[in-house]
């Protein structure tokens, strides 16, 4: 009785009316006030050090408020973080992750259904806006917002599993409140196939549509322009308007069309590669080992270049090759840093370079140098971090803040390069409209000079990896499930223990997966492995340490960048 | 068994699409429009698995001859339909046994019952330990393992599994068999929750995992999906499975007689590898009267048929009348093709070609060398029946990209097939002279 009058006061009251409170009481009262989802003594129990050092002598107690507590907080931070109808499918993306089966929020009663989410901000955050509110409901893909009136979505079409073979599938009203997020987002991408309005609850795929429309105008503008031949026109005929694109790329190239430079351009960038513009194999081998020494050219020198060199004690090691999604990627086996193929090809088909041209020339292997660099500098960050885990031997999974660390890198790299070098501003300006790679390049660095490090950890959050986990989000959700996995092991017996460990998941297996990966593995990793990562995962100071060095870090450079940029008068040059 | 009834053919989102198209976000047209009129499927309505008991055996049992695991990917509208279930229950009325461990990863979307046909998500997939039964409508063997994040589009997730089916009942042979749609050289694997599916060069790296594990080649690597055995497919996997099993063509929803292939494997253990993937050939030959094609590939023979390709190449390039004909358009549109139209039977083309040329050619007589090693050395078993409604006219055993127009290098680059071979550079070639 007393403790819940105890709960209640700091649910009303937050951390004042715990003051007069031991630290006992304390952490009763967390207890009890966690397990209802109060943020506020999330946040209390977070700062409280007394009741959380009294807490670790159950560790497992421990561990299992702060997975909770953890969970609590991200959530309120995501909540709390600009919200508006444009950026409803990345909030869409964000909650998917937290409020879904076996998640630590449901067990506090947020979830898994998404519309406790919506009780629980009523409970406490009342003052949460009422166009924020109504963010959060598409985003939950609440089934009025989504489908109006209807009670059921009549027949739906999945796959063979069709209205014409008449297996279609229904979904009801009250089926659709029973599932979660990324269920309903399933039946969304179904519908979507159905009819096209559903396209706004997937901005990927309205993007690409957007885009489709854009060149296939661009086609259609060409082909009525009278510059074609009628042999050239006959050429296009009934084609699609891929094919066609593709077969105006080979007209371009081959004969004198006399097209609008932009129409050409658009349509270059969008199109297939012609075969000269393939790289095969063997010449992205040698691109990559020539592009080692002209990035490394391009980096020297900068703040930024210079510390993503000082990562590669042995020089930079380059790869080429085709990715699925992504302009770059960091290889940890091989400490290489790969660039996309298709995205060096992109380029080369807008300036009008082959396979071949490239290979022989060192005027346009520097160009694709500068093109490329800011990559390099930002995966440069992702050898950093993983350089810094395997010293620290903790589980690092892949979340947000390494993500905002390696764009503060990108975009610090960016805007002093776009100041410095007049040859690099005209590369990434003259392909921002035309290359996704030079459009994201150019704001990630407009963001991170504009945006101070606070506002642009929120871009990155929310515009670029919203459907990857903050630290808290994937601390909470692997600490909850080792922890219980943890608790579930000590009342076994030691035979079924032992042969848990004989023949369980070991720590190099454990370590590279991700959160969610892990929370559904824990019942076949080995004890030791499991007690290791909750050790790992209750000590997130050092996570946040690493993270907030790297941010004071980019922060220093900018200002100093910024400080050479305009000095003050009299003052010394920088 | 009922056949033509609905394929294991990739239906692929549009997402999916996007990714996988040239440069351009749309064009590609999906597998339902490749598919017409397809008769109800005839799967019984069975329940899902009964009893879960997530501990783990108190101790590894005793090494059998097979281990034979099965990854079945249902998070589609195969789920829906009923066909993973039912071949669990075709795997139960063998089991396992003593010499022989049947074990299956499980996850799907299901339906609550035919009337109203609501929709069903089974959230995370469970590990099976297939025991014997008789009952054809109930799955009754118990689960081993929960996995409540599972994605049946993951690599890691299908390595998670074999390695997990590996520890727990350790064998002398190993079969691992993906069930699900296939997109040839586009993929495999599709999770309709998570998006997810397998791109060929990432199941390559997953299947190095197992090897690494397993510390040998994996016995048998069989892919119960349409589209899958194409020689890109099968480079990849080369170095990590002794025999590659799969199919030219679709596969029909019913997929692999399980009942038949468990029965012939439970009733003679001792089959080595090229004896199981032809036993796959065999009773699969037998379970369909037509629109069925399977092979089973013999992987040290890959970099060979590689060779033997290069030369024939080499060859066509070096002939100028020979490169005319093996890059006509209208040759290649002629040339036996599957449901994916720009796989194509590697030696139909190769007649093809042949029979546009004079006798005594140097390209005739690599061609000829080439259709020997694949009948001879690379091909260990095919079946082919008439092709009833499909776009076939033969299958010999062995698929192999020719696009009509555009040379997809975003996919077809990823494969460690394109570093190997000269296949590549031919098709560069002929995409060249498409442009003429």
């Amino acid at each position: 009785m007393r403790l819940s009058a105890i709960a209640a006061g700091l649910l009303i009251c937050g951390l004042n009316a715990s003051a007069g409170m031991t630290a006992p009481e304390r952490l009763a009262a967390y207890e009890t006030a966690l397990s209802s989802g109060d943020p506020l003594a999330a946040a209390a129990f977070l700062k409280d050090g007394e009741a959380r050092e009294l807490a670790e002598a159950e560790p497992q107690k421990a561990a299992a408020l702060l997975a909770k507590a953890e969970a609590l907080k991200d959530l309120k931070e995501l909540l709390a973080m600009p919200w508006d109808d444009a950026k409803a499918n990345q909030l869409n993306q964000s909650l998917s992750i937290r409020i879904d089966t076996d998640r630590p929020l449901p067990k506090m009663g947020i979830g898994p259904e998404p519309e406790k989410l919506l009780t629980w901000l009523g409970k406490y955050q009342p003052s949460y806006p009422a166009t924020k509110k109504t963010v959060l409901k598409k985003a939950i893909r609440q089934w009025e917002v989504v489908f109006g009136t209807m009670t059921d979505t009549r027949s739906l079409s999945w796959g063979q599993a069709s209205m014409r073979s008449g297996q279609a599938v229904t979904v009801t009203k009250s089926a659709w409140e029973g599932m979660v997020i990324r269920e309903r987002n399933s039946v969304i991408e179904k519908m979507i196939q159905a009819d096209p309005k559903f396209l706004i609850y997937n901005d990927e795929r309205l993007a690409a549509a957007k885009s489709d429309v854009a060149v296939d105008v661009a086609v259609r503008a060409v082909i009525n322009s009278g510059a074609l031949t009628p042999a050239q026109l006959a050429q296009l005929s009934g084609k699609t308007f891929t094919e066609q694109a593709y077969l105006l790329g080979n007209f371009f190239d081959g004969s004198d069309v006399k097209v609008d430079p932009v129409l050409k351009a658009k349509i270059n960038s969008a199109r297939g590669s012609l075969p000269q513009e393939v790289l095969p194999a063997q010449q992205r081998d040698l691109l990559g080992s020539m592009l080692n020494t002209a990035v490394a050219r391009e980096l020297a020198g900068t703040q930024a270049g210079d510390r993503a060199l000082a990562a590669f004690p042995g020089g930079l090691k380059i790869k080429v090759a085709p990715l699925s999604g992504g302009y770059s990627s960091y290889d940890p086996a091989s400490g290489a840093v790969i660039l996309d193929s298709e995205t060096i090809q992109q380029y080369m088909r807008m300036k009008g370079y082959t396979a071949n041209s490239l290979m022989g020339s060192p005027a346009q292997v520097a160009e694709i140098a500068k093109y490329m660099s800011p990559a390099v500098v930002y995966e440069s960050a992702h050898k950093m971090q993983a350089d810094w885990a395997a010293k620290q031997g903790v589980y690092k999974p892949h979340m947000q803040e390494d993500e905002i660390e390696a764009m503060s890198l990108e975009g610090l790299y960016t805007t002093e390069k776009m100041r410095k070098d007049a040859e690099f501003d005209r590369i990434l300006t003259s392909s921002r409209d035309f290359s996704s790679y030079a459009f994201k390049t150019l704001e990630v660095g407009t963001e991170f000079k504009t945006g101070r490090s606070k506002r642009f950890a929120t871009t990155v959050r929310q515009r670029y990896f919203s459907g990857l986990p903050s630290l808290d989000a994937a601390a909470s959700q692997v600490l909850g499930a080792v922890t219980e996995e943890l608790d579930r092991r000590s009342a076994l017996t030691p035979s079924e223990k032992a042969s848990i460990d004989s023949t369980g998941l070991n720590q190099e297996e454990a370590l590279e997966m991700s959160p969610a990966e892990l929370a559904g593995s824990v019942g076949e990793i080995q004890t030791a492995v499991l007690a290791k990562i909750q050790s790992d995962l209750s000590r997130l100071g050092v996570y946040k340490k690493h993270y907030n060095a790297a941010e004071m870090e980019n922060s220093k450079a900018l200002k100093s960048l910024e400080a050479g940029a305009a000095p003050e008068p009299g003052a010394p040059k920088a | 068994m009922s056949e033509n009834i609905d394929m294991k053919r990739a239906f692929l989102t549009l997402a999916v699409l996007a990714a996988m198209t040239l440069g351009l976000n749309a064009g590609a047209a999906s597998f339902d429009t490749l598919m017409s009129d397809l008769p109800r499927p005839s799967a019984a309505e069975v329940s899902a698995p009964a009893p879960v008991d997530a501990a783990p055996q108190a101790s590894p049992a005793a090494e059998r001859e097979w281990l034979v695991l099965v990854f079945i990917n249902g998070v589609n509208d195969l789920g829906i339909l009923g066909f993973a279930n039912a071949d669990i229950n075709e795997m139960e009325a063998v089991g396992s046994s003593d010499r022989l461990a049947v074990v299956v990863e499980y996850g799907i979307l299901g339906i609550d019952d035919n009337l109203g046909r609501n929709l069903q998500f089974q959230r995370g997939s469970k590990t099976i330990f297939v025991t014997r039964d008789a009952d054809l409508s109930k799955i009754t063997s118990p689960v081993i393992f929960n996995s409540n994040e599972a994605d049946m589009g993951s690599e890691a997730n299908l390595v998670r599994f074999v390695k997990r089916g590996l520890r727990r009942y350790p064998a002398k042979k190993v079969a691992v068999i993906l069930w699900n749609h296939g997109a040839g050289r586009l993929g495999i694997s599709y999770d309709d929750v998570s998006k997810n599916y397998m791109e060929v060069d990432k199941l390559g790296a997953a299947l190095s995992l197992v090897k690494k594990t397993l510390g040998r080649k994996i016995d048998v690597f069989a892919t119960d999906a349409c589209l899958m055995q194409m020689a890109g497919v099968a480079y990849e996997f080369k170095d990590y499975a002794e025999v590659i099993v799969g199919s030219e063509e679709e596969i029909p929803g019913n997929g692999y007689p399980y009942t038949e292939l468990l029965g012939r494997l439970s009733n003679n253990t001792g089959m080595d590898a090229e004896a199981l993937g032809s036993a796959m050939v065999e009773t699969y030959g037998a379970s369909y009267n037509s629109a069925a094609t399977l092979s089973a590939i013999r992987t040290a023979a890959l970099p060979g048929f590689a060779g033997a390709l290069d030369a024939w190449v080499e060859a066509v390039k070096a002939d100028p009348a020979a490169f005319a004909a093996a890059t006509d358009a209208g040759l290649v549109a002629s040339t036996s093709r599957f449901s994916q139209r720009e796989s194509k039977d590697l030696f139909d083309y190769l007649e093809r070609v042949e029979a546009r040329l004079p006798a005594s050619q140097p390209v005739k007589e690599a061609g000829a060398a080439l259709k020997a090693y694949l009948s001879n050395d690379l091909i260990i078993k095919n079946v082919a029946k008439p092709a009833g409604r499909k776009p076939y006219t033969q299958a010999k055993g062995l698929a192999i990209y020719i696009p009509d127009s555009q040379y997809n290098s975003a996919n077809y680059e990823k494969l460690v097939f394109t570093r190997d071979s000269l296949w590549d550079d031919f098709l560069l070639d002929m995409m060249r002279e498409r442009l003429k």
